[in-house]
């Protein structure tokens, strides 16, 4: 039992990165409809920003975790602007090779300026003994991400629902053209959507870059993970995404812990196989449902 | 022919008349020149410069840079100055052997100092046998590679050495029942396969076995099993990086360990991704060199890139001074260099002296224990 219980909180907490992660390829799909593959990355550029801040500037962590969201935030901006926008009109196409050369383009930079190295950032917890529940550990870096991602989880919630910005974001999303005709200035909003999920997958960055590791490539298998996930749940569901990243986590740790941990990445993308051949559309996506 | 077409045809014309022109002045410029041109000696090395374990590369890179230096400073061979082809194989199989291929068949090198990796030697050396170019490798250790290829020879110890070490080590230490866990490649599984096999020839057993993908940044599940298991200790067969993140987790899920591994556990990624966790961690890795030669490549090194180097930056330079050592003896043939490696006895490199067996392997493996302490590591007497 408590073997069990370890699996589930080992698979809640990267499952809770994923959907940090998931969150932002489903808000930028709902407003350009296109994979945003390069957005893994931008947690690792915002660790780095976090890590060049505390271990080379000797800056206090507020001060770092801030300028990593700031960053990632600006980043967000950048590459819209610069890979997606003058794309829009393009076929579809053009916009996914445009974003997985911007995620070269970033790796490639992150190991020239800081080496291929990967590096540790200490936000103060991983030297902190772990929670004990009836014989399992909730370390607490994984007790960080929990809780760090519930409050993300619910302020984006709230974003959405009651700040106009937030009612702004999902009207582009339903319908670009009509919410233009309503005065909603589409292009400012895409901006602001790649400016919030940037900041939120500079969280995960972060959080990644404490409890497990920083290095140039670690968006990849992340924004496979989180993509499948976004994938699993309906990428126009955005809570879909979220539910689908957690399940995704436990059930990856879970089959790890059962079966056989050689195949934990195989595990995830069976799943996906699966539920593809199944439902299509994902388990919560509708063709008519958005944001 | 319509106007446009003549005016494109004459302009051409001009051109080509004008590429001659300039040609022929540079032939009969050259033809001057005293001294002749000297064509670099040119050899291929494909290294990990990106992708997970891309330290390697660098670390590779640096012990090739001071060997180059030093061949170079002193006439390179024959005169001309050796150069080296550098690859990117990402640490990725198909790559390495898209690389092995263009270096063969478009530089058309007769040798190739390093593929790095076990996975990617396992690959391109019968390719590189079936095109008849030598590979010399520094640091792959998988057990499989022995007698690969006649065109494939290492100066890294095989696994089958380092399996028998750790296990023998692990059982020194009062280890009965130990646990596993090792990365899900082709140096992985075989070390797995080497130190499983000594252990329990020893009479001890191996009550868990983990495996991990490369890329996999959360280790807990396995670590979790491994704590379940309640095991002596640890067996740790992972790259550098996955290590210290391994340790990382290990030390938030209360795992104590003890950890002992291989040679992968040297690189300064240990420390630098598992922190304050990496203290106490046990490592084995073939000795390093002595006496002056060694000493004078240590201090170099040290002003140059400011740092010791690792065993990686060591093998390299040894396998780049021996290549330029057999195209001087032998000439800038694959078949030269071959009877050259294959008959290579006694050659006193910086990490030891250096004899290759019939299967290319080298022919006697010392290794040295070391133990991390205060985010350093220390030589076990």
């Amino acid at each position: 039992m408590d073997l069990f219980l370890q699996f589930l909180i080992n698979g809640l907490a990267i499952g809770a990165v994923y959907a940090i992660v998931a969150v932002g390829y489903s808000l930028i799909y709902g407003v350009l409809q296109c994979i945003a593959f390069s957005h893994a990355d931008t947690c690792m550029v915002s660790g780095y920003v976090a890590y060049a801040a505390m271990a080379l500037l000797g800056l206090p962590l507020p001060v770092a975790v801030l300028m990593a969201i700031s960053a990632g935030a600006l980043l967000g901006v950048i590459v819209e602007r610069v890979a997606y926008r003058p794309l829009r009109h393009a076929p579809r196409i053009m916009p996914l090779i445009s974003a997985l050369g911007v995620s070269i383009i970033l790796q490639n930079a992150a190991a020239l300026l800081f080496g291929p190295q990967s590096r540790n950032i200490d936000i103060g917890v991983s030297s902190l003994r772990g929670i004990a529940i009836s014989g399992a550990v909730l370390p607490a870096a994984e007790a960080v991400i929990l809780i760090t991602a519930l409050i993300l989880g619910i302020g984006l919630y709230f974003f959405l629902k009651s700040t106009r910005i937030g009612l702004a974001i999902r009207a582009v999303a339903c319908d670009a053209e009509a919410a233009e005709v309503l005065g909603i200035p589409s292009q400012a909003i895409v901006s602001i959507t790649f400016a919030v999920s940037s900041a939120v997958a500079a969280v995960g960055g972060l959080l990644v870059a404490s409890a497990y590791d920083l290095f140039p490539t670690m968006g990849v298998l992340l924004g496979f993970k989180a993509f499948t996930a976004c994938v699993l749940g309906g990428i126009r569901s955005l809570y879909g995404s979220i539910v689908a990243a957690v399940c995704l986590g436990v059930v990856e740790n879970l089959a790890a812990g059962y079966l056989s941990s050689e195949y934990k990445d195989a595990y995830a993308f069976a799943i996906l196989v699966g539920v593809l051949a199944v439902r299509p559309q994902g388990l919560f996506g509708a063709s008519d449902r958005r944001i | 022919m319509n106007p446009t077409m003549r005016s494109l045809h004459d302009r051409r014309a001009a051109l080509l008349l004008l590429f001659s022109t300039i040609s022929l002045a540079s032939l009969f410029g050259c033809s001057r020149v005293t001294s002749p041109t000297v064509e670099p000696v040119r050899v291929g090395s494909v290294l990990f410069l990106t992708g997970p374990a891309a330290s390697y590369g660098e670390m590779q890179k640096t012990g090739f840079e001071i060997a180059l230096e030093e061949i170079n400073a002193s006439g390179g061979i024959n005169g001309c100055p050796i150069e080296v082809i550098y690859e990117d194989s990402a640490d990725n199989e198909q790559q390495a052997v898209a690389a092995v291929k263009k270096l063969i068949a478009h530089d058309k090198v007769p040798i190739i100092v390093e593929v790095t990796g076990s996975g990617e030697s396992v690959a391109a050396a019968p390719i590189a046998g079936e095109n008849k170019t030598v590979i010399l490798s520094a640091i792959d250790s998988t057990e499989k590679l022995s007698g690969i290829s006649p065109y494939f020879f290492r100066i890294m110890p095989s696994d089958a050495y380092q399996g028998r070490f750790l296990a023998e080590w692990a059982w020194k230490l009062g280890w009965k029942r130990a646990a596993m866990l090792y990365v899900n490649n082709e140096w992985g599984v075989g070390m797995r396969e080497s130190v499983s096999k000594n252990f329990q020839n020893k009479g001890g057993n191996i009550v868990q076995v983990e495996g991990s993908s490369e890329k996999d940044i959360d280790l807990r599940t396995q670590l979790t099993k491994i704590k379940a298991a309640r095991a002596d200790g640890v067996f740790l067969l992972l790259y550098p990086q996955a290590a210290g993140r391994c340790l990382k987790q290990a030390k938030q899920l209360d795992l104590a360990g003890p950890f002992l591994g291989g040679d992968a556990l040297s690189g300064e990624e240990v420390v630098a991704t598992g922190g304050p966790a990496v203290e106490g961690l046990m490592f084995c890795q073939p000795s390093q060199g002595e006496g002056p030669a060694f000493d004078a490549f240590r201090i170099k090194y040290q002003k140059k890139y400011g740092r010791a180097p690792s065993v990686y930056s060591i093998k390299s330079y040894d396998a780049l001074k021996i290549a330029a050592d057999a195209i001087r003896t032998n000439g800038y043939s694959a078949e030269g260099i071959r009877r050259y490696l294959a008959s290579l006895r006694g050659y006193p490199g910086i990490s030891g002296v250096i004899t290759l067996d019939k299967n290319g392997d080298i022919a006697d493996a010392k290794f040295e224990k070391f133990v991390y302490r205060k985010g350093t590591y220390e030589l076990l007497r």
